[in-house]
């Protein structure tokens, strides 16, 4: 029988294969990508072991088991996309420094051709 | 006698930059002067180089806080004494700069602020304009207790200490008001003076409605953020 589970186990398995692959063709760094691995495991447990996901919607007062997942995952996708976008803003500020400084010295450095080139 | 630098930050000025240099050149011949060419697609930082000024390119559109900020590192740089900001679009008189640099040589302020709302000046503002810059009065007063006028003015100038202190941090976007309450919760010293200013020759205000609208939020958002802020005072 094809439930919620099955669908959820075959999605994480190629989730985890176009990772690897990414990885591969240097698309994802390393260490970005052992966060969704870990992430895709936790997701074939809970595919596996469908009572931890029942006892917990019973723990939450959620009547519908698998709501458990779109819960927790939505959840999980606010805080990374928060974490995302604090990490954008730190490389904003550094993009910005760099190029701040290499336009500096490349004002600097045509200055010196310049001189050199009258001497 | 202090070293002076006339930051101008400049994007797409082709037809104004020009007088804007010359003009500052006739107020003072001591003054250097630095165009900071914010990724501009026009003809603006050829312009500067040949008016025989030091022009910094950016390779693409900073905005506004990037591009001046940009004139504050190398001002520290380049060891001085004193910064002055003035816009690339010919609005500032630059007759006032040395009015603004007394203040600073004096010791009476660590910022001053060029005003077109001190005193007779001028300049006529737009509506627009006009009801943010008092809304933004109003709220620095709540702030901090200062009274200035015009919080987005960006004709000022700033002293050593300020200079090094802009050069780490300086905000990206609108960083006129911005600045007022960080320099504030720092403990530097601010003055505004009042000064004459001219109504854009070239070129259209970039803002709309909307983007006032946008204007008015993100900057209102960053001056309460600024409060809460507790860095150590210098």
């Amino acid at each position: 029988m094809v439930t919620v589970y099955t669908i959820s186990i075959i999605f994480t398995v190629i989730l985890l294969l176009i990772i690897i692959e990414l990885v591969k063709r240097n698309y994802l760094k390393e260490k970005y990508s052992l966060f969704w691995i870990f992430f895709g495991i936790l997701l074939i447990l809970f595919a596996l072991f469908p009572q931890f996901t029942y006892r917990l919607s019973i723990a939450l007062g959620i009547k519908y088991p698998p709501a458990v997942l779109f819960f927790l995952g939505l959840l999980f996708l606010i805080v990374y996309n928060l974490h995302l976008t604090v990490m954008l803003s730190q490389q904003l500020e550094r993009l910005t420094r760099v190029i701040q400084e290499i336009s500096i010295l490349k004002e600097f450095y045509k200055e010196m051709k310049e001189k050199r080139r009258k001497e | 006698m202090s070293k002076v630098l006339i930051i101008i930050p400049a994007y797409n000025e082709e037809r104004s930059i020009e007088n804007v240099i010359r003009e500052v050149k006739s107020a003072n011949s001591n003054y250097d002067i630095l165009v900071i060419n914010d990724g501009s697609s026009d003809n603006t930082s050829k312009i500067a180089k040949t008016c025989g000024v030091k022009v910094i390119d950016l390779p693409f559109n900073l905005g506004i806080g990037g591009a001046v900020q940009t004139g504050f590192i190398y001002a520290k740089n380049e060891y001085y004494d004193i910064a002055v900001q003035l816009d690339g679009d010919g609005q500032h008189d630059s007759r006032f700069i040395k009015d603004l640099i007394v203040l600073i040589e004096n010791q009476e302020a660590d910022m001053v602020i060029g005003s077109r709302f001190k005193g007779n000046t001028n300049y006529k503002i737009p509506i627009l304009r006009k009801i943010g810059m008092i809304f933004f009065s109003k709220f620095i007063k709540i702030l901090t207790g200062l009274d200035i006028k015009d919080t987005t003015s960006g004709f000022r100038a700033v002293n050593r200490r300020v200079i090094e202190y802009f050069s780490e941090r300086y905000p990206l976007d609108y960083p006129e008001v911005d600045v007022i309450v960080r320099l504030y919760k720092k403990g530097f010293k601010i003055k505004e003076i009042p000064v004459y200013m001219n109504a854009r020759k070239y070129g259209r205000s970039s803002i709309t409605p909307l983007k006032a609208i946008y204007y008015m939020v993100k900057v209102s958002f960053a001056l309460f953020i600024n409060y809460l802020r507790s860095e150590k005072l210098v």
